[in-house]
């Protein structure tokens, strides 16, 4: 299984697996986190699959992520191609505030 | 490599507004288009000399759901030499999840137990009905207690609302198995939902295709572009047994055209110079260890299992069980349910279905007496219409025409 959406990690418990991620909605949702604690932090830009943290990506993994998705997106005649741009950008301005302003 | 470094520069955010580079995103591809160029003409120089070298065919074997769809929906196939030919493997859980294990999760469902299920898994068809039912979701509308999740920890928190009787149907590849150990782990599974494992492991059933497409085709020689997401957990050296013991190049690759294209070109070079090696295209988020932690937690919370592989048969050290130590959550266990084993296994596609044959690469879709006509992804028959990871959904909604047609010729191969 390999379909992986984009999100930004919001927070996090540790002990009990679990991380809260925005999906571009603004409504934190719960997934497991299936990588190593050790590479997540508040901000990070994460790929969840199937209600899973399965890898972090950088702003060029992002950048890639949105290609591939509204081209599927829009062949699927599932979203319009202004809501998927807007959805992204908002991903990569919260990510960055929530690190900090950090745009590395 | 060089060329798709080059090609991230330039859209690097650094170097662009915010809005601006979102806007430089569309058409990604067209507007590498000379990079595409160049690699097509590549490849083709490639196979050429591979038919200098007296190799006849070459077989190119993808994994992963999101390759296929990057391949159908750019049109990659339709850019091969005439000798190079490219195959999708087992890259769909769903898909060869068996008959008997849908129908042990209706039967469960009429019991009065709520399954939780994905979506995809909801439309599955088993071979036989239970209480006239072949699917969780023709069960549900009998009045059964099924709810769709999109994750588990989902299902988690359903179960541990309603806490009445529970059952999750876990299916899933090694991407999704950290999570689910995870949960067992931290110990945030509540005791009244129990797991009807179907975690399924991709490197047995790699190992199994390609020896199958090896003894069918002696003369040919082979190629793997290997899954990415699941190679972040696994890591490359999952995959290593193929170059290593089979002398077959792997190349873990990303998704976009490009990346694909890459793979193709890299292991048609280790082809013509007669090397076999893994090598990682998608360095930005595969290593050669993989994810250690994740690989840990999956060791920790199952066992390896011989599994039944829907249409195929029992594949050796391929699935994954809850480990003793889990075992009153294990579904199995508690509901004296039986595995599956060799002795036991049958073939357990609808008929007409060649899901099993095309989840192996030896079928195309197209190759299929039902594909888009009596199974279509409004009303599939066989599993592989019914999984969005399918590879006949992939092609019977995204291929040919469309962008596939104009990116092959606005490459110039009509």
């Amino acid at each position: 299984m390999c379909w992986g959406v984009p999100g930004v990690l919001i927070d996090m418990e540790p002990e009990k697996g679990i991380a809260r991620v925005d999906f571009g909605d603004g409504v934190p949702r719960e997934v497991l986190i299936g990588i190593t604690g050790e590479r997540l932090e508040r901000g990070s830009l994460v790929i969840v699959h199937a209600g899973v943290i399965i890898s972090t990506i950088d702003e060029k993994g992002l950048v890639e992520t949105y290609s591939l998705l509204s081209d599927l997106m829009r062949e699927a005649g599932e979203q319009e191609d202004e809501g998927m741009r807007s959805y992204y950008d908002y991903l990569l301005r919260l990510s960055r505030q929530l690190r900090g302003g950090d745009s590395s | 490599m060089s060329m798709d470094e080059k090609k991230l520069e330039a859209t690097s955010p650094g170097e662009l507004a915010e809005r601006d580079f979102l806007d430089k995103l569309e058409g990604a591809f067209r507007s590498n288009i000379h990079v595409a160029v160049s690699l097509r003409n590549l490849i083709h120089r490639l196979a050429e000399k591979a038919l200098m070298r007296g190799i006849g065919r070459i077989v190119i074997m993808d994994f992963c759901g999101t390759h296929e769809w990057s391949i159908v929906h750019f049109g990659i196939r339709s850019l091969m030499p005439r000798n190079v030919e490219l195959v999708a493997g087992p890259g769909c859980p769903v898909c060869v999840t068996p008959s008997k294990y849908i129908e042990y999760a209706v039967k469960l469902s009429f019991e009065g137990i709520t399954v939780y299920t994905y979506g995809d898994a909801y439309r599955l068809r088993s071979l036989r009905p239970i209480n006239s039912a072949y699917s969780l979701q023709e069960a549900r509308s009998d009045g059964a207690s099924v709810q769709v999740v999109t994750s588990f920890i989902d299902a988690i928190r359903l179960a541990n609302k309603s806490g009445r009787e529970s059952v999750f149907l876990g299916i899933g590849f090694e991407t999704v198995a950290p999570g689910y150990a995870v949960a067992f782990k931290k110990n945030i599974v509540p005791g009244n939902l129990a797991f009807l494992s179907q975690v399924k492991l991709t490197p047995p059933a790699m190992r199994l295709s390609l020896e199958l497409l090896m003894k069918e085709n002696l003369d040919y020689r082979f190629g793997v572009i290997a899954p990415g997401h699941v190679s972040t957990i696994t890591g490359a050296k999952a995959w290593s047994f193929a170059s290593e013991e089979m002398g077959i190049p792997v190349v873990i690759a990303g998704f976009e055209p490009i990346d694909v294209l890459i793979a193709i070109a890299e292991i048609l070079r280790q082809i013509v110079n007669n090397e076999s090696k893994t090598v990682i295209e998608y360095r930005r988020a595969v290593t050669w260890s993989g994810d250690e932690e994740a690989q840990r937690n999956i060791n920790e919370v199952f066992t390896t299992i011989d599994d039944a592989w829907r249409g195929i048969g029992i594949i050796p050290r391929s699935g994954l069980e809850l480990s003793d130590r889990y075992a009153s959550h294990n579904a199995f266990e508690k509901y004296s349910l039986k595995r599956i084993s060799s002795d036991d296994w049958e073939y357990d596609l609808p008929r007409g279905c060649k899901c099993g044959l095309v989840t192996l690469g030896k079928a195309k879709p197209t190759d299929c007496p039902l594909f888009m006509k009596a199974c279509t992804p409004d009303r599939p028959i066989g599993p592989c219409m019914v999984s969005v990871e399918g590879t006949c959904s992939i092609w019977a909604r995204f291929g040919g025409g469309g962008l596939a047609d104009e990116v092959a010729r606005s490459l110039e191969v009509y």
